[in-house]
């Protein structure tokens, strides 16, 4: 696989991980790019281009709400605006109001369908945590559902 | 499982396919990786001028501290500020420019390696440092075929532009092979308001028989030059209001031979006038950035390309085959269809044979690959692929799999048990991979698809096949 036809394949479903990671297209795509940007640089080492993708694409994420927390630490907090073209469904507002962690670790569950083991490699924690960062964003999704 | 992990896996899922994907944009990448070389270089780059400045003030320092009976560890150090006005501090690979006109600010200009090109002043004052920074990489697909040089980008043009009031960026691609007479590879402004008049510029390349290269903004500015290794870079104050312009290429006798439209001053999108449409002739994006004193700003350049001209051409360092934002290339810049291989000894019934195996695909891939028992019976080793095939079946792509048909359009036998088979997937609103080359085996007196060919299918679609 050339890296133009890797680029061709694996985008789409990239920027549907980061969509989803992130809440907004625009950011995901973005993200995308710059996870290429790196897996181009590693192209001649990296022998699992999806993996590697991926595993940059979430620390790309990772990093964007860091980021995110710093500059809101420095301005008003802000409501987290869903983004619009993805449409307004109750679940995934519930789901964008959780913490990031959970919300990550959903995501990387329930679409990306990750292990527990991966996901911990991914958040860069324990296994045992992930379990519980799942756990209580169910438990948090449910709430706000039966409300 | 539960009700609500059902609920949340099929939102997002829903949301996924939802978010709206709009097509690669190669020439972003591109930038994006100029970009990242620029930083890695730049630290390497302030690696060796902070060594260089340090190194020996600290050496002295320490020598005048000693000499004067005080602690060695009172030093102060000079900044990198300390490295002058001078206009450009060369490196191993790359060059650290910077530019006395701008409040002491520093432009770093390093790249993968900065060949440089020219050094010039416009008429209006602009001075405009120019380089090539070699993509490398290979454009040559794995089957040995290799695309014409003209196709892709083989290097980067990168221009260092500066007034009295600003500096900024110029980005522009650099084409292999025999050059058409003019060819514009990017464009763009800079400057900001209270920075004076911004500066619009283009970056072209040329053909031999070019002496002169001019543009001529519209609402005035107008700059010139004599193209060097066939890249020019224009230059000139002009209204931002305005928008269009024309660059033209003239031959040594003054005889206009090719020339282009620069349109749209707002994003400086540049257009080639039928006119100047030459085979190859490629636009692409571009994107000019400035920097002040006090930061940084940055205008994208956006370009669509003339029918039939490769909007992909600014390729990445590897090439691509074919357009991924969906753009058309020219025919001479795709590689050919995969071939099939020669026939071997043919089967005693190929009429049967081959209706056996276009069954064989049909089924196996028609509404949902391995979703139920006649479907896995017509594919080789299906009880140990049997998970990977559900797996997909219910992953991100679940509706794609539900919704393709697999068609054949050749087959080719090999040997009384084996045939190279051409086939086409359709997936209905979705995309259609085509001439697709796959295998059928002779297996218990029945013809079935591949498990290798299967196998590299199901990869389309996020799933990975367990080791044979």
């Amino acid at each position: 696989m050339t890296f133009a036809e890797c680029y061709r394949d694996l985008r789409p479903e990239m920027v549907r991980l980061a969509t989803l990671m992130t809440g907004s297209s625009e950011t995901g795509q973005d993200l995308v790019q710059d996870a290429f940007v790196r897996l181009h640089g590693a192209w001649s080492r990296v022998h699992e281009p999806r993996a590697y993708l991926r595993r940059a694409v979430v620390n790309a994420c990772n990093s964007h709400h860091r980021r995110r927390g710093l500059e809101r630490r420095h301005a008003s907090r802000e409501e987290r605006a869903p983004d619009a073209s993805l449409g307004a469904d109750e679940l995934a507002d519930a789901l964008n109001a959780l913490p990031y962690r959970q919300r990550a670790a959903l995501v990387l569950r329930f679409y990306a369908d990750l292990s527990d083991t991966d996901i911990a490699a991914a958040l860069r924690c324990r296994p045992g945590t992930v379990g519980s960062l799942i756990h209580r964003g169910l438990e948090q999704l449910r709430r706000v559902i039966e409300r | 499982m539960s009700n609500l992990e059902r609920d949340l896996r099929d939102m997002l899922a829903r949301r996924a396919d939802a978010a709206p994907m709009g097509p690669g944009d190669w020439q972003d990448l591109t930038v994006r990786m100029s970009r990242r070389n620029k930083r890695s270089r730049r630290l390497l780059a302030a690696g060796l001028v902070t060594a260089l400045l340090v190194g020996p003030l600290a050496g002295f320092a320490v020598a005048r501290a000693v000499e004067d009976g005080e602690p060695a560890g009172r030093v102060t150090a000079a900044g990198p500020g300390a490295a002058g006005n001078g206009d450009a501090v060369g490196t191993t690979e790359g060059r650290v420019a910077t530019a006395g006109a701008a409040s002491g600010l520093q432009i770093f200009m390093p790249g993968g390696r900065l060949d440089k090109l020219f050094r010039r002043t416009t008429g209006d004052g602009v001075v405009i440092r120019a380089y090539l920074s070699q993509i490398g990489g290979n454009s040559c697909q794995g089957d040995g075929w290799c695309p014409p040089a003209d196709c892709f980008a083989d290097a980067t043009v990168a221009g260092e532009l500066s007034t009295d009031a600003a500096v900024g960026y110029a980005y522009g691609s650099h084409f292999g092979g025999d050059a058409p007479d003019l060819r514009l590879t990017g464009g763009g402004t800079f400057g900001a308001s209270g920075e004076g008049t911004p500066v619009r510029y283009v970056v072209a390349q040329s053909g031999r028989d070019v002496a002169k290269v001019r543009v001529s903004f519209e609402g005035g500015g107008s700059d010139e030059m004599a193209p060097v290794n066939g890249v020019v870079v224009l230059a000139a104050p002009a209204d931002p209001s305005k928008s269009g312009g024309t660059v033209e290429a003239l031959d040594g006798g003054g005889n206009v031979i090719g020339h282009a439209a620069v349109t749209d001053a707002a994003t400086a999108t540049l257009g080639i006038a039928p006119s100047a449409a030459v085979p190859g002739q490629i636009q692409i994006q571009s994107t000019g950035s400035i920097a002040t004193g006090s930061g940084t700003a940055s205008t994208t350049v956006t370009t669509t390309p003339p029918s039939g001209v490769a909007s992909a051409a600014a390729s990445p360092p590897v090439a691509p085959p074919t357009s991924p934002d969906g753009g058309s290339l020219p025919s001479r810049c795709t590689p050919p269809p995969p071939s099939l291989p020669a026939p071997g000894e043919q089967p005693a019934n190929v009429d049967a044979a081959r209706a056996e195996i276009e069954h064989a695909f049909a089924t196996a891939y028609n509404g949902g690959l391995g979703s139920d028992e006649e479907k896995r019976a017509v594919v080789q080793d299906s009880d140990a692929l049997k998970p990977v095939m559900e797996q997909i079946r219910n992953g991100s792509f679940a509706q794609q799999v539900k919704d393709a048909t697999a068609k054949v359009t050749d087959v080719v036998f090999t040997s009384p048990t084996e045939a190279a088979v051409r086939y086409d997937i359709d997936v209905a609103n979705y995309s259609n991979f085509t001439d697709r080359i796959g295998k059928a085996l002779l297996i218990d007196g029945h013809w079935k698809v591949a498990r290798v060919t299967v196998c590299a299918d199901i990869s389309l679609a996020g799933g990975n096949c367990p080791p044979a």
